[in-house]
Formats: C-alpha cells, sequence, structure tokens
C-alpha cells in the first residue's frame, strides 16, 4: 500500500487532519484512560478493606495499594479479623516481625502508630474482642523530638478520581509500569506477582510483589532482587540526606518533650489496666545512619534522653538503636532505618538470650531464630528467601555479597 | 490558566472557537470582537479574579488617557502623556519591584525596612509596555482611538496576554476591524498545527530536560559542590529548556491567534542559529527588543551622538531590559552581561582588521556558549549559587560532583537538542507562517498538505497532549509571571 504524497485542497486536508487528529483522541483520550481505570479496578485498588483482609486471611494475599495511605484502618481491620494473642504496634519499624517468629497467633499493626497519638487512636478503636495479650510496642525516638508534629492527620481512602487516571499515564511515562503489565491486570485480570506465591491486592503488590502479608508485616519484594524502580536508598544515600537536610523524622533536636513521656507513661498505663502486657523495643538503625547522626552532635540530642527514659520505664523494655549490639550489619537492612527480616529475629532472639524471663519467651521459637540469624549479611530471613523465585541482590549497593550469605 | 493545561486545551479552546466561529458566521465584528474581550478576561480570571480588576483599571485608565491626549494639544497633551507613563510605571513598580527596592534601600541605608510580600499580577509587565507604547503612539498622533471594546481586546487578547508577543496597536487594531470576516478553515488548521508544534516543544523538550537543570542549580543551591561537566551541562540544560519553553509559547501564541484569524508578530526566531550577540537579540524576545530600542534606547539618544554615548545608552536599555524580566539582581547581572557582550561585538565590529571575521560557524558557536554562560544568573536564585556555578563551569570545582547520575546520557540528550536547534527549521518558516530562512531549506522539511503530514502533524499533536495529560502537574512558562 502507498500513500499518496500528491497536494491535498484546504478542505480536504483539514477534513483529513482534524479527523485523523479525533481518531487519535478518542483512542487515546477516552481508550488509555478507561484502560488505567480498569487496571486500578481490577487491581483491587478499590476494593473494601473488610473484603481486603478477608482474602488475605482466606488466601495469603498481600495487600500494597499504590493509592491509598490506609495503613491505620488496614491494621485495625487486620487486628479485629485476627484477634490474635501478640500484637505488635507501631511505626514502618515494627513491620519485620513475623507470624513465623512467634508460636502463638501473631498480628503486626506496623504502621498504625506513626505517632503518640495516633498510637492512642489506634488502642481507642480496637475492640475488647481483639484485645492482644502481649503488646510489642516499636518506639521511634523522633516521637519524643518536640521539634516533629505531634501528630499528622490521616487521609481518607479515595475513590475513583481523574487524578488516579493521571497517575496511571505518569506510572507508564516513569517506565514504573510497563504496557505488558498494565494489559495483563487490566484485561486478564491476573493477580500474580512474578516473584512469590502470594497473589496480590492493589499496583504496588501486583507490580512490585511489595505489601502487608496476611499478617500484617510488610513485604518488600522486588526491593529485595534491585529491580524495585521507586527505591531510591541505594548506600542509604536518601537516608544520610534527609539526616542532613533535617527532613520528616530526622527533625534535629537538642532536648526531647517532657510532656510527650507522660503521653507515653498514660498510655502503657491504659494497656496494663486492660491486662495487655506491653513489651516496649526500639528497634535499629543502620550502623551508618546512627554513625552519622552521633556525629552531629546536639543536633541530635533528644536520642540520649529517650534512650534514658526507656532504660527507666517500669515495664520491659529493649534498646536496639544500635544494630552493633545485635551483630546485625548494614547488608542486613533494607534502606537506612529499616532492618530487614534478620535483624528482626536478632532482636527476638537477644531479648531472649539477655531475659530469659521476658513475657515474650514462651511465645517465641528460640531454635528457629538462631537458625535464622546465622544466615547474616542477608535481609531476607532463610523462611521467606525460600519463598523467592529470585535470589536477593546487593540493592543496597553496598558491596554486600548476598549470594553467598556473607556480610 | 495555562496553554499547556488540559483545562485550557480541552475546555476553554474547544469552547472558545466553537462559540467564536458561530458569532463569525453571523457575520457581526463587534460581536467577535466582544466575544473574544470577554473569553480573554475569563481566561485571565481564572488565575485570579480579583485582578481583573487590577488589568481592567489599567484598561480603563489608559483608554481614558489615550482619549485625553488625542484630543489634546501642546502642553496638556504632553503632561497627560506623563501621567499615562507614570500610571502605567507606577502599577508596573508597585507590584513589581516594591518590595525589590525597600528591601535594597533597607540595605543601603541600614535601616530596618520591610513591607508585605506582594504577589505579582498575571502579564503586569505585558500589558503595561504595550499600553505605554500606545500611549507614546497617541501622543505622537500615530493613531486614532479606537472603540473600547476593541481597545480592551487589544491589550487582553488571551494569546499574547500573559507572556507576549509585546505589540502595537497597528499591528493588531487594523485587524480587529476585520475581526470574524470570512472565517477560514485553513488558518483553524494552520493555527492547530502551529499550536501543537508549541506545546510538543514546552512538554516534550523543554519540561523533558528541565530536571537536568533543576537538579544542578538545586545541588549548586544546598551547597553540594559539582563538577566543571556538571556545571555546563545543568547550564546547557537550562539554555535548552528555556529556548524550548519561549519558542514552544511563542508558537503556542502564535498558532491560537492564528485560529481566530489573527497574525501575531513573530517573537522567536532561532535565536541559538545566530552567529553573534547582535544577531542573538535580533532573534530573542523580538518584540521586547522592538519596544526597547523605540521607547528607551532611541530617546536615550541611541547611536548618534558617539561611540561612548551609544554604549552607555546600549548598557542602560540592556541593565533596565534585564530588571523588566523580575525584580531580582540576577536579572540584572544578566541583562548587564549581554550589555557586556554587546559592546564586544560593536566594538570588534569597528575596530577589528577586515580580513579578521569570525566564520559563522564559530560565532555560531562562541555565541552559544557566551548566552549559555549568562543563563546562570538568571537561573540561579542567589548571587553566590551564580559564583559557585561560574567558578565549576571554569574549572575551579570538584573533580566529580554527584548531581546527576547519568551524565552519558545527559550530554546525549543535550547533543540531541543542540542537533534540532541548529539544523532544523523554526516554526514559522517550516509552517509557512512567516519566511526568515525557507528559502534556503529543502522543499521535504517543509509543511506541505499532503496526508503524510496531516499523519505526521496529528501525530505530534497526540504524543504533546500523551504528555500533558500524564504529567501530574502542568509545568509554568518561564516568562509566566515576567
Amino acid at each position: 500500500m502507498t500513500v499518496s504524497t500528491a497536494p491535498l485542497s484546504e478542505r480536504r486536508y483539514a477534513a483529513l487532519y482534524l479527523g485523523l487528529l479525533a481518531l487519535f483522541l478518542v483512542v487515546f483520550g477516552a481508550g488509555l484512560p478507561a484502560l488505567g481505570g480498569l487496571f486500578l479496578w481490577r487491581a483491587g485498588e478499590f476494593t473494601a478493606l473488610p473484603e481486603i483482609v478477608a482474602r488475605q486471611q482466606a488466601d495469603g494475599s498481600i495487600y500494597g495499594s499504590a493509592l491509598h495511605d490506609d495503613e491505620f484502618a488496614h491494621k485495625l481491620a487486620l487486628a479485629t479479623a485476627r484477634r490474635a494473642e501478640v500484637l505488635a504496634l507501631g511505626s514502618s519499624r515494627v513491620l519485620q516481625l513475623r507470624q513465623e517468629f512467634f508460636l502463638r497467633p501473631f498480628t503486626n499493626a506496623g504502621r498504625a502508630m506513626s505517632s503518640l497519638r495516633e498510637g492512642e487512636e489506634f488502642l481507642a478503636a480496637l475492640p475488647a474482642v481483639a484485645r492482644p495479650r502481649l503488646m510489642i510496642i516499636g518506639l521511634d525516638p523522633w516521637w519524643f523530638n518536640p521539634q516533629r508534629p505531634a501528630y499528622a492527620p490521616r487521609r481518607p481512602r479515595s475513590g475513583l478520581s481523574v487524578g488516579f487516571l493521571h497517575l496511571v499515564a505518569d506510572w507508564l511515562w516513569q517506565a514504573k509500569l510497563g504496557l505488558g503489565d498494565l494489559w495483563r491486570v487490566a484485561v486478564r485480570g491476573r493477580k500474580a506477582n512474578g516473584l512469590t506465591s502470594h497473589p496480590g491486592i492493589g499496583v504496588a503488590a501486583i507490580i512490585r510483589a511489595a505489601g502487608y502479608r496476611a499478617d500484617g508485616s510488610r513485604e518488600y519484594g522486588r526491593r529485595y532482587t534491585a529491580q524495585d524502580p521507586t527505591f531510591d536508598d541505594q548506600g542509604f544515600g536518601n537516608t544520610l540526606g534527609r539526616l542532613a537536610k533535617a527532613d520528616g523524622p530526622f527533625e534535629h533536636g537538642e532536648q526531647a518533650a517532657a510532656a510527650r513521656f507522660a503521653q507515653f507513661d498514660a498510655l502503657l498505663a491504659d494497656l496494663r489496666a486492660d491486662g495487655v502486657t506491653p513489651v516496649v523495643i526500639m528497634t535499629p538503625l543502620a550502623g551508618r545512619v546512627l554513625a552519622a547522626m552521633d556525629g552531629m552532635g546536639v543536633a541530635f540530642g533528644y536520642l540520649a534522653e529517650v534512650r534514658t527514659y526507656l532504660a527507666g520505664l517500669p515495664v520491659e523494655s529493649y534498646d536496639f538503636l544500635d544494630p552493633a549490639a545485635l551483630g546485625a550489619g548494614d547488608c542486613e537492612f533494607v534502606d537506612g532505618f529499616h532492618g530487614g527480616e534478620v535483624v528482626y529475629q536478632r532482636v527476638l532472639l537477644a531479648i531472649l538470650e539477655r531475659n530469659p524471663a521476658s513475657a515474650l519467651a514462651p511465645l517465641l521459637d528460640a531454635a528457629a531464630l538462631r537458625a535464622a540469624t546465622a544466615a547474616s549479611g542477608r535481609a531476607l530471613g532463610p523462611r521467606s528467601a525460600a519463598e523467592y523465585s529470585a535470589t536477593e541482590a546487593d540493592f543496597l549497593e553496598l558491596g554486600c555479597a548476598k549470594a553467598a550469605g556473607g556480610s | 490558566m495555562l496553554f499547556n493545561s488540559p483545562l485550557f486545551v480541552f475546555v476553554f479552546l474547544p469552547l472558545a472557537l466553537v462559540v467564536f466561529f458561530v458569532v463569525a458566521l453571523r457575520g457581526k465584528n463587534l460581536h467577535c470582537v466582544l466575544f473574544l474581550g470577554l473569553a480573554s478576561l475569563v481566561f485571565y480570571g481564572y488565575w485570579n479574579p480579583k485582578y481583573l480588576v487590577l488589568i481592567l483599571a489599567s484598561i480603563g485608565g489608559n483608554f481614558a488617557l489615550s482619549q485625553g491626549i488625542c484630543r489634546a494639544q501642546g502642553g496638556r497633551r504632553r503632561m497627560l502623556l506623563a501621567l499615562g507613563v507614570a500610571f502605567n510605571l507606577g502599577l508596573l513598580g508597585y507590584f513589581k519591584y516594591a518590595l525589590f527596592f525597600v528591601e535594597n534601600a533597607a540595605l543601603l541605608l541600614g535601616r530596618a525596612w520591610s513591607i508585605e510580600a506582594i504577589v505579582l499580577p498575571l502579564a503586569i509587565s505585558f500589558f503595561t509596555f504595550q499600553q505605554i507604547a500606545y500611549l507614546v503612539d497617541c501622543w505622537r498622533g500615530e493613531t486614532s482611538p479606537p472603540a473600547l471594546a476593541r481597545y480592551l481586546l487589544f491589550v487582553a487578547f488571551f494569546p499574547q496576554l500573559i507572556a507576549g508577543p509585546i505589540v502595537h496597536h497597528y499591528e493588531m487594531l487594523p485587524q480587529f476591524e476585520k475581526l470574524g470576516e470570512r472565517p477560514r478553515l485553513g488558518n483553524l488548521v494552520a493555527g492547530l498545527t502551529i499550536f501543537f508544534a508549541g506545546l510538543f516543544k514546552k512538554v516534550i523538550l523543554a519540561d523533558g530536560v528541565s530536571g537536568y537543570a533543576d537538579a544542578v542549580f538545586e545541588a549548586v543551591a544546598a551547597g553540594t559542590a559539582v563538577g566543571a561537566l556538571e556545571a555546563w551541562i545543568g547550564s546547557f540544560a537550562f539554555g535548552f529548556q528555556i529556548y524550548f519553553d519561549f519558542s514552544g509559547y511563542s508558537d503556542m501564541a502564535i498558532g491560537l491567534a492564528l485560529m481566530f484569524g489573527i497574525r501575531l508578530p513573530l517573537n522567536f526566531a532561532s535565536p541559538y542559529k545566530a552567529t553573534c550577540i547582535i544577531d542573538f537579540w535580533r532573534r530573542w524576545h523580538m518584540t521586547l527588543s522592538r519596544f526597547l530600542r523605540e521607547h528607551l534606547y532611541f530617546p536615550l539618544g541611541g547611536n548618534r551622538a558617539g561611540w561612548a554615548n551609544q554604549m552607555r545608552n546600549m548598557m542602560i536599555v540592556m541593565l533596565l531590559g534585564g530588571l523588566w524580566h523580575g525584580a531580582d539582581w540576577g536579572f540584572v547581572l544578566w541583562g548587564g552581561l549581554h550589555g557586556v557582550y554587546l559592546a564586544l561585538n560593536h566594538g570588534w565590529r569597528r575596530w577589528s582588521p577586515e580580513g579578521l571575521r569570525l566564520r559563522p560557524t564559530l560565532g555560531r558557536g562562541l555565541t552559544l556558549i557566551a548566552v549559555i554562560f549568562a543563563w546562570v544568573p538568571f537561573r540561579a536564585e542567589t548571587w553566590p549559587e551564580t559564583q559557585a556555578l561560574w567558578l565549576a563551569m571554569l574549572g575551579g570545582g570538584t573533580q566529580a560532583g554527584s548531581a546527576i547520575n547519568d551524565q552519558g546520557l545527559a550530554l546525549l540528550l543535550l547533543a540531541a537538542l543542540l542537533a534540532v536547534v541548529w539544523t532544523l527549521p523554526n516554526t514559522q518558516d517550516w509552517s509557512g507562517f512567516a519566511e526568515t530562512e525557507a528559502k534556503r531549506l529543502p522543499r521535504w522539511a517543509l509543511w506541505q498538505k499532503t496526508a503524510p503530514w496531516a499523519a505526521f502533524n496529528a501525530g505530534l499533536a497526540l504524543a504533546a497532549l500523551a504528555v500533558m495529560v500524564g504529567r501530574p502537574e502542568t509545568q509554568e512558562f518561564l516568562y509566566f509571571q515576567f
């Protein structure tokens, strides 16, 4: 077939040009957005939380939304549905505590307590029947920095909007989403993530195998295999940059806020009054991040006060801020301020070794933890690693010998 | 409302075109003028409705003054002109320069003076200059007052209101008298084609390269040392960003006006093809250069009173031209640097030996490097930032910086953009809107009304629209608030 290059009359040229423009606009202006909407819908981004939680308990799906910051509501629904004996509550820095580490039913409500007030709200909203016997509270030192806002309001879970269709186009543009994935999910309705056997609910869970497991713990998915285009903390560059810029949790503060200590005391007292045994843990930062904070002197002056306060708490409490105390290296972290699975196994093991009378002791399988932590130098524990179809890579670009299993 | 926003492209423009063509087909010129005037005010008011009062006051005040100037004689005529110029410069001075002057005066005199920051009304620099030029022409007796509706449209015509071109009454008012007569499909198609070429330049080329400029300038602003290569990459990236931004805007303005049957003057003619700085200023922001030449350089004496006075006048024009771009010493420095370049260029022409003329290719390269070097204070937020970047460009920075991870890719992109600006025809030549260099171009490179060109142009439009819609935020034009 040949295309004529003969000049056209003004009217015919206009008809052809405007016709093509209209055709393109119909196809791409209506077709692609419709495909984007279908993609989000079939990925499960608009599925109601009770249904998500029910599916997770039924088939072990991972829930990872790319649209919603709905952890508080999700974890509340999960904790209510599971009614576990042990509950972990805290920020994202408790998310690597998993059911498989415990001998009794466990739920991880990490990210439901990003501040003291949010923790209070979570406990107030948790039905009495879902109240655990033991609660691990992951304490973040910056909760007590008066320079940090006491509370960040949560955004409501959103419905379908035109803005979300922009997002799909943006993901395609940034190569975070391929046309093949768009087609696979939107048209064929596939939910497999290609890395683990868990089906996904939500775009992040399906495309990046990242989200929350049925027990509420965090799955980092393709980050472990260095295939996550959204990951930006190679060499802890992002965390150290935030540290220098006093950004987010790394807001500088010379002194801790006494009022916030009192607020936390009251929270613990309420828990004990309700018959819940609290165990407070300050989880580790990566070694070079903690060293950088220490090197900044009074900029993080409040840290020492928080550590003293933690040591004096009238409940079981542990300070693991320094990963060296656990024998954990930087290669076992998932980023600058989140340890990997192995780090959290080390935390539990250290509790058992330091305090055999710990309330946690009868709930933990010490032999399994000991075996898991033998695989030092990796973020993923051996059981999770076995579920992955690809091996853990040096995603932090620290020169970690992941394949060999050494640091 | 921005030309590159979905609201403008998918709602405002189609509605404006449909209503305009319906009104035009009924054959009433005044209705067309009134409709386009109203649409222009809606366009302007969408940004901030309260500033409609300002632009209407400016239009009303200048219209009344122009009537007075045309009717008055002798000293009263001159006094009304002075009043008009003071009125316009007063508005501009208050909204654009008050904070700048107070801060600098306080600094100079060691006082603690301060005033609240004032929001810069959109397009004030453009409609102020345009109306000053109009009042001057009234005073010279070169125009008779039009009807108020046509005057309003002359000032507020939305295709050129926000960032120019700065038009003369003689270019626009005669066209407005025929507005809506025999609306042509050909104008609509040509206008759309030029508009989408401009949108492509803005959303794909300018916004596409801006990340490298932002990375380097922001790194320097944060106190991070950058390497020489990085500094040049950042500066060239900004040079291409502002080039395609302004070129794209100018195309869009011309295309939009053409859809309504109005031809705007050229404002941008491949300035990076300039073989010397004098040539650059004949191609960059042509209507601003024209305004400054006619209303500042010539009244100062131009080149009539000897070499030294010519250089002084030129430097005054360039410094004030820089200040027109914004109340910041960086713009003044940029203008001053171009003033020095122009002085050197004139000096070279005057005193260089007859046989010692630069080859055009060498001249083009040197001019581009000089222009890129001068963009640094234009983009930098502070003098230390300018200093640090200039130092790095001259080899005084770190050996290897970390602002840009993929320097190879950045260099490839910049080389491709350089090839585009040096080898491809500009939109006015390509589309046949104007013929500045078209005669030197092969026929195949020029737009013809054939089926392949229709498909190519529709594809170009689609690519630009797809990127525009895909972007989560609409990027402002760099000349948006000048």
